[in-house]
């Protein structure tokens, strides 16, 4: 039987618990700002929904429109990493042991987490709900407040994306395989397929199962309105974020027109949501298994023969260029970055490593994408080791924490980064081109200093997983400036890559002081 | 009140945490010892129903916790060796979350809490941010959830850890008044925190029971508890070698 006092009493301990939490206030914060980004003034220089040069004016519809589209998605991907840590909070703290140790059901305390998740996202949901409407009179193109324009598409749009955002969060945190960054990577491919199947071939006219976010219908209302203004304005050029291109036309959108079935169909999804809980609540696993790792590394010989011969060559190296046991040390943070890994892990590495040698140029940023998305969670414990693993006490009253063993997990980082990519380095030296080589030598430097700066300044590994992730694929993956591969932006990065040395040095210096 | 323990096992992968435990247990003070890594906080976890056993049951009162643990659940109090808070909530707020789960009804929680945190001497803090309690508070903290639903199993693995010795004495002496009916489980290395609360002893290492006796057998005359664990433990580790 469904026990409603210990499901709310689980939704309000894990509300409390994280809302009193300084990255809640960070994220209430960032919300705000992201919230005035959303209605850019007529001299920003881009626009956050376009259809074919058209902008809505900014009357109540149009900005409850562009609100509930553009908040549906950014918390269905960011709010995922955000609220992703309800039931690993029970397993890190161990009040978990406690928990399974009561009567409570497997049910009732994943619908509690649940709860909480949606909590937590409908509280950002209502602070921009609100600068939804302060920016209307902000803009002061239409000062006429019509608040059910806003509200109706926060609550038929948005709240129905977050239940499912909340729910899907809940069941990767009770699926083992999908509870750390590897899970964090398949959502975020999950999610982009998602949303592309959501809008391929679809006519604007899709069942509700394909739209769980929102955007179509959104899309589809906005559309038929510009439709009867202009005949002739196509869907080929459709933008939502932050696009550069700026707005030809102005056009007034009247708002929603909601059909019973439209309603019915976004409401399907809190019956989904629920769905997805059940289906979490069969897979928990109760605090049963204890967070036992076993030592992989005793039934790892393999990896342990090229750990030692790696050694074997780096030493010297290292040996050369630093004094004392610097080398030592790199080496050993080089150890803690890879070691217990799968012989899989390496062979796979080695086969991006191969495949980049004889690729044509063009495919050389794939590639080496590629190459440099297999470490990504390696890198991701750059500056957060200690905060993950409980080691600062440990590691901060070492010998000169910052300048040794802060710059040898960095220094071990970029190791990783230039071993991983040295097939493309091989490529591009044999070809005598000097761009080829900084281009690869700047993102070494690049990707594990983001990872750094990311770990040090937030203290867990999602941010960098979700930056790196986005950058990623609007970079190499898709050969836009952001390519951090290509030699023609190393000056750029290379800048990049001392600021966030230079801020990753500054948050470590301040969590020493407070530690 | 009997609580019955039949060749109870846990294997995790190659590791043979527990072996072939059987006991049977009334009301009173069971004091569980051994030496770190004998097995005694997995025996706890099964006791508990945290983790299932590889094979053997639990019965309460005849009822098999093993397939039904509902039943035990609602009567027991459990103290894990390393467990958590929630370091902002309060003493009082994290009670409350407990005592919700345990189904402890509104009515009776908020006095319950009120009694437990006067007892455990945390009542000035009971609204201060777990976060910034000491080892021993926490602990404490820990203890009065254990007892939140006034458990008829309690269940306390390594129960005086960080507690200074006033607040050990204050904790035996409220275990030894609770076990006139109830079945205490209570788990340490230190012989000297169950040799004067304890009316059984069960010794363990390597997952297996070595000896179950009350006190005074174990130790009879001028011979000390400790020195009688110690024997049996090297006795036994003699025998397997």
């Amino acid at each position: 039987m469904i026990d409603l006092r210990a499901i709310g009493a689980i939704a309000r301990a894990d509300v409390l618990e994280r809302t009193r939490r300084y990255q809640y206030v960070a994220s209430i914060v960032v919300t705000l700002v992201i919230g005035t980004l959303l209605v850019p003034g007529r001299g920003a220089g881009y626009e956050t929904f376009l259809i074919d040069g058209y902008r809505g004016v900014y009357n109540s519809a149009w900005i409850g429109a562009t609100f509930a589209l553009l908040t549906s998605f950014m918390l269905a991907l960011f709010g995922f990493y955000n609220i992703k840590s309800a039931v690993q909070r029970d397993r890190e703290t161990r009040v978990g042991e406690i928990v399974a140790s009561t009567s409570i059901g497997r049910f009732d305390y994943t619908l509690g987490k649940a709860l909480s998740n949606f909590a937590v996202l409908g509280s950002m949901t209502a602070i921009l709900f609100i600068v939804a409407g302060v920016m209307q009179f902000v803009r002061s193109e239409n000062a006429a407040l019509d608040l059910s324009q806003i509200a109706l598409p926060f609550a038929f749009i948005v709240l129905p994306s977050i239940a499912i955002t909340a729910a899907i969060a809940l069941f990767f945190e009770v699926v083992p395989w999908l509870r750390g960054g590897l899970g964090n990577v398949v959502y975020f491919f999950a999610w982009i397929g998602y949303l592309v199947w959501s809008f391929k071939g679809s006519g604007l006219s899709v069942p509700w199962w394909r739209d769980a976010y929102g955007g179509n219908l959104v899309l589809r209302e906005v559309w038929s309105s510009l439709r009867s203004v202009d005949p002739h304005a196509t869907l080929n050029s459709v933008e939502i974020g932050a696009g550069g291109e700026t707005a030809r036309h102005l056009f007034v959108f009247h708002g929603f027109s909601w059909s019973a079935a439209d309603v019915a169909g976004r409401f399907a999804w809190f019956a989904v949501a629920v769905a997805i809980v059940a289906l979490a609540a069969l897979v928990f696993d109760r605090f049963a298994n204890p967070a036992v790792s076993t030592d992989r590394r005793s039934r790892n010989r393999i990896a342990n023969r090229w750990h030692a011969a790696a050694e074997r060559v780096l030493r010297p190296i290292l040996d050369l260029f630093f004094p004392g046991n610097f080398g030592a040390l790199v080496l050993a943070e080089l150890r803690l970055l890879v070691g217990g890994l799968s012989i899989w892990w390496y062979v796979v590495a080695a086969g991006f490593f191969i495949a980049q040698i004889p690729a044509q140029a063009k495919a050389q940023s794939i590639v080496v994408g590629l190459a440099w998305i297999w470490p990504m969670l390696q890198w991701s414990q750059l500056g957060t080791r200690e905060s993950v693993f409980s080691t600062e006490q440990l590691v901060y009253p070492t010998l000169h924490p910052i300048r040794r063993q802060f710059v040898a997990q960095w220094l071990a980082g970029v190791l990783l980064a230039l071993a991983t990519a040295g097939g493309s380095l091989i490529h591009w030296a044999v070809a005598g081109n000097v761009v080829g080589v900084e281009g690869i030598v700047a993102g070494a430097f690049f990707v594990p200093t983001l990872a750094l700066a990311c770990g040090a300044l937030s203290g867990t590994t999602r941010l960098y997983e979700i930056v790196y992730l986005m950058l990623w694929y609007v970079g190499p993956m898709n050969r836009t400036t952001f390519d951090f591969t290509q030699g023609a932006y190393a000056p750029g990065y290379a800048i990049a890559t001392c600021i966030l040395f230079a801020l990753a040095l500054a948050a470590r210096r301040v969590r020493l002081a407070i530690a | 009140m009997e609580l019955q323990i039949d060749g109870l096992n846990k294997h995790y992968r190659s590791v043979h945490a527990v072996r072939d435990f059987t006991l049977e247990l009334g009301t009173g003070i069971l004091g569980l010892l051994g030496p770190n890594g004998a097995g005694k906080s997995t025996l706890m976890r099964m006791l508990a129903t945290v983790t299932k056993p590889s094979s053997g049951t639990i019965r309460l009162d005849g009822v098999n916790a093993v397939t039904s643990p509902d039943a035990l659940r609602r009567t027991l109090g459990y103290l894990p060796q390393d467990f958590g808070i929630y370091p902002h909530l309060s003493a009082t707020e994290f009670l409350e979350y407990i005592g919700a789960l345990k189904g402890v009804p509104r009515r009776a929680l908020r006095p319950r809490i009120e009694h437990l945190l006067e007892v455990l001497n945390l009542s000035d803090v009971r609204s201060r941010a777990l976060g910034g309690f000491s080892g021993g508070m926490r602990q404490r903290v820990g203890i009065a959830q254990a007892l939140l639903n006034d458990p008829r199993l309690l269940i306390v693995d390594e129960p005086t850890a960080g507690l200074d010795p006033e607040e050990r004495l204050r904790l035996r002496t409220l275990l030894a008044e609770m076990a006139t009916d109830r079945i205490i489980i209570f788990s340490t290395h230190i012989c000297s925190d169950v040799e004067s609360i304890a009316t059984r002893v069960a010794i363990v290492d390597h997952g297996m029971l070595l000896a179950d006796e009350v006190p005074a057998r174990l130790a009879p005359g001028s011979v000390s508890l400790e020195d009688a664990y110690l024997r049996i433990v090297a006795g036994a580790r003699k025998a397997a070698a």
